[in-house]
C-alpha cells in the first residue's frame, strides 16, 4: 500500500502520477515511453519507443470505476499479441483498490473481462495442467480450451513487474460456462487468474466511458454467456401451451372420436339417396367418401337435403352451403383436390333428425364405385395439430440457437478434450425431438 | 488499559504510545512504539469480524515495510480465545494460525521458489522490516529488525508460512480469504 505520488519521468521529465500501490515495480511515460524502475531511482529500463501499436481503446490511466463492489483506479495497461495466431490480440489494463488490491480488466475486440489472481487451484505442473481433460477447482469443472503464446506489444502506466517489448508468456484457458481460468507462465513462475464475462455497457458506466469511445462486441468470444430472453422466454411458454394442447388432442381424440350413422356405396350405375339419422350435433358431422381412383372420385355430385331441402352440394368444382328458409346459397367453398381419391367434409349441422345424402354420377358411362361413411360427434384436430407443431417450432428455436452457440464454442476450442457420452447429450437430444416431429407427421398426415 | 488475551506479552499504550511489556513479574516499560500512519484497511483495532461465519476479535497488527509498500500481520482473537493471524497485502489476505507440522526440508533458507518440496509448492519467498506496531501481541518484537518468510501451497487455497526470523522458524497453518467474505459484525 502507498500513497498517490507524482514524479517527473527522468528520460522526458514529463509529470506522472503513480496511483498503484507498494507492489508496483515499473512505470511506463505516457509521453516518451521509457519504462522506469521504482525500486531503483526511477532508473529507465527500456522504452517503447518504436513500438507502432498504440491504438486507442475506450479506457483510460487513472480512470475510476466501481467493479464487483470494489471502487478501482486503472493504473496501467499491457498489450498482448498472439505468437502464431496474430489475429488474437489483446490489452489488459491493471486495477488497483488500496482495500482490495490488485485486478485485471482485460478488453478484447470490445469483449471484456473481469480476472483476479486465483489462490485455489491445486497444485499441479503446467504440464500436468496440459494433459487434464479437466480440473477442478472450487468446487467447478474447467475444461482446457486454447493455449498459446503472446507477447507484450504496448506497455502504459504501472506494472507490478518489469515488461519489456517482446517478452513472451505462454497461456492455458480453461471453461467453464461463462467463467474461465488464465494459467500463466513466463518462464520463472506460473500464476492462475480468475476470468469472468462483464457486461460492456455495465463496465462502460462504472468507469463513464463517453458514448463515442464505447466499442462493440466483435465475433466470438468463449466466456460470453449466452443469451436469448425473447426465445427462452418463447420456448417455456410454448412447452406450457403443447402440454395444454396435447391434452386437449387426447380428449377431443377420445371424446370426438365419433359414432357410425350410415354406410353404404355408390356407383356410376346406381345413383343413391340414402337416409340418415342424426342424434347428436355435438362436434361435427363427417362424411367420408373413398374412391378406388381419382376419375371415379371426380364423377360424382354429393347432395345433402334435409327434409328435402338442399342444404350442402359438393362437386368436383365447388362446394355450397344453402339457406335451409330461403334455399339461397349463403357460403360458397372450395372443393377437394382434384388428384384426391377420398375425401372428408366436416359438416356443423345444427339439427338433430333425418338427412339424406345423394350420390349423383355426372357420367353414367364412367365406371365409378365410390364407399360412403357418415359418423356424427366427430371432432376436428387438424387445426389444434397444426397450432400445436407451430408451438413445436417455436419451442425448438431457442434450442436451435443453443445449439448453433455451441457448435461455435467447440469449433473455436483448440484442445480436445476426452469427451464423454453424456457430452453428446444435446445430440441425443436433437435425434429425439426429431423424431417427435417425424411420428407426429406421420401420425396426424394420416388424417 | 484493557487486556484483552490472556497470553499478550507486549502492548502498546493508546495514550502515549509506550510500549509495554508483560513478564511474570508485572508490567515493564520498555520504551516508545513508533506511530504508525494511518493507512485504508478493512479491519480495525478491537472491531469484530466475521470470515466465513466465525467471529475474530482484531487486537494488534505488526506492520512491515518492503521498500516501496509494506503489509501488516492482524492479531486475531478467534471465537475459543485462539490466536490467529491474517495477513493483509495489498489484496492478498491470509488466515493463519500457528502449527506443528514436520516439513520435507531442513531448512528454509535452502528452499527455491517454484520447487516442489512433498506436498508443498514454494511459491514465495521474502523479507520485510518491521517498522511498528498498534494493540497488544502475544509476544515481543524488534522495531527495525528483518523479517524473513516463506510461503509454501498445499493446493487448493491452503498456505503454510515459515517465518525464519532469528534463526527461529515458525510454522503457521491457513489459507488465502477472498477479502469480499470479511464482514464487520457491527457494521
Amino acid at each position: 500500500m502507498s500513497r498517490v505520488q507524482s514524479i517527473k519521468c527522468t528520460n522526458c521529465a514529463a509529470p506522472l502520477n503513480l496511483l498503484g500501490g507498494g507492489r508496483v515495480e515499473t512505470v511506463t511515460c505516457s509521453y516518451c515511453t521509457s519504462v522506469l524502475d521504482l525500486t531503483d531511482n526511477y532508473k529507465v529500463l527500456s522504452n517503447f519507443k518504436n513500438v507502432k501499436e498504440r491504438h486507442k481503446l475506450p479506457f483510460e490511466l487513472g480512470m475510476k470505476g466501481k467493479l464487483k463492489e470494489v471502487e478501482y483506479t486503472i493504473i496501467g495497461r499491457i498489450s498482448y499479441m498472439e505468437t502464431v495466431y496474430v489475429e488474437h490480440s489483446w490489452s489488459d489494463f491493471l486495477l488497483f483498490s488500496p482495500l482490495y488490491g490488485y485486478a485485471w480488466l482485460s478488453y478484447e475486440h470490445g469483449h471484456l473481462l473481469y480476472s483476479k489472481r486465483n489462490r485455489t487451484f491445486p497444485n499441479l505442473t503446467w504440464e500436468e495442467i496440459e494433459n487434464r481433460s479437466e480440473v477442478v477447482v472450487d468446487r467447478i469443472d474447467y475444461k482446457p480450451y486454447d493455449a498459446y503464446t503472446a507477447k507484450v506489444t504496448y506497455v502504459e502506466g504501472e506494472l507490478t513487474w518489469v515488461a519489456k517489448y517482446g517478452d513472451k508468456t505462454n497461456y492455458i484457458d480453461l471453461v467453464s460456462s461463462s467463467f474461465g481460468i488464465t494459467v500463466e507462465n513466463n518462464g520463472k513462475e506460473i500464476e492462475f487468474y480468475n476470468d469472468e464475462y462483464l457486461d460492456a455497457t455495465e463496465v462502460y458506466e462504472a468507469f463513464s466511458v463517453p458514448k463515442e469511445k464505447r466499442d462493440k462486441e466483435q465475433g466470438f468470444h468463449p466466456l460470453k454467456p449466452f443469451s436469448k430472453p425473447f426465445f427462452k422466454t418463447l420456448s417455456k411458454i410454448s412447452l406450457w401451451f403443447m402440454v395444454i394442447m396435447g391434452l386437449l388432442i387426447m380428449a377431443f381424440m377420445f371424446d370426438g372420436s365419433g359414432k357410425s350413422i350410415a354406410s353404404f356405396n355408390a356407383s356410376n350405375i346406381q345413383p343413391v339417396k340414402e337416409p340418415f339419422a342424426l342424434s347428436s350435433t355435438k362436434y361435427l358431422t363427417a362424411i367420408y367418401v373413398k374412391a378406388n381412383s381419382t376419375k371415379a372420385l371426380n364423377n360424382f355430385n354429393i347432395k345433402l337435403f334435409k327434409d328435402e331441402k338442399l342444404i350442402f352440394s359438393l362437386t368436383k368444382d365447388n362446394a355450397y352451403i344453402f339457406d335451409e328458409t330461403t334455399g339461397k346459397v349463403s357460403k360458397r367453398l372450395g372443393s377437394w383436390e382434384r388428384r384426391a381419391k377420398e375425401i372428408i367434409v366436416y359438416l356443423n349441422l345444427e339439427k338433430t333428425g333425418i338427412y339424406q345424402l345423394s350420390l349423383l354420377p355426372v357420367d353414367s358411362a364412367i365406371n365409378s364405385i365410390v364407399e360412403v361413411k357418415v359418423r356424427e360427434s366427430s371432432s376436428r384436430l387438424n387445426y389444434l395439430v397444426i397450432f400445436t407443431l407451430l408451438l413445436f417450432f417455436f419451442f425448438l428455436i431457442y434450442y436451435f440457437f443453443v445449439w448453433q452457440y455451441k457448435r461455435k464454442h467447440n469449433s473455436e476450442k483448440e484442445i480436445d478434450n476426452d469427451e464423454s457420452i453424456f457430452d453428446h447429450i444435446d445430440d441425443w437430444g436433437q435425434v429425439i425431438i426429431w423424431t417427435v416431429v417425424i411420428l407426429l407427421i406421420i401420425f396426424f398426415g394420416e388424417d | 488499559m484493557d487486556i484483552h488475551f490472556k497470553w499478550t506479552k507486549l502492548v502498546a499504550c493508546p495514550s502515549c504510545g509506550s510500549s509495554i511489556f508483560l513478564n511474570d513479574k508485572g508490567a515493564e516499560l520498555i520504551g516508545k512504539a513508533s506511530t504508525l500512519s494511518p493507512e485504508p484497511s478493512l479491519l480495525k483495532l478491537h472491531d469484530p469480524i466475521l470470515i466465513n461465519n466465525k467471529n475474530y476479535l482484531p487486537l494488534g497488527k505488526i506492520r512491515y515495510s518492503y521498500g516501496r509498500g509494506f503489509w501488516e500481520e492482524w492479531f486475531l482473537k478467534g471465537e475459543s480465545n485462539q490466536e490467529f493471524w491474517l495477513s493483509i497485502d495489498e489484496g492478498d489476505f491470509v488466515l493463519e494460525k500457528r502449527a506443528e507440522i514436520s516439513l520435507p526440508f531442513k531448512s528454509p533458507r535452502a528452499v527455491r521458489v517454484g520447487r516442489r518440496y512433498g506436498s508443498y509448492l514454494a511459491t514465495e519467498v521474502g523479507e520485510g522490516e518491521c517498522v511498528g506496531f498498534e494493540g497488544e501481541l502475544p509476544f515481543a518484537i524488534n522495531i527495525g529488525k528483518t523479517h524473513n518468510y516463506l510461503h509454501l501451497s498445499k493446493g487448493g487455497g491452503n498456505l503454510v508460512t515459515v517465518e525464519f526470523t532469528d534463526g527461529v522458524d515458525k510454522i503457521f497453518q491457513g489459507k488465502w480469504i477472498d477479502p469480499l467474505t470479511i464482514k464487520r459484525v457491527y457494521s
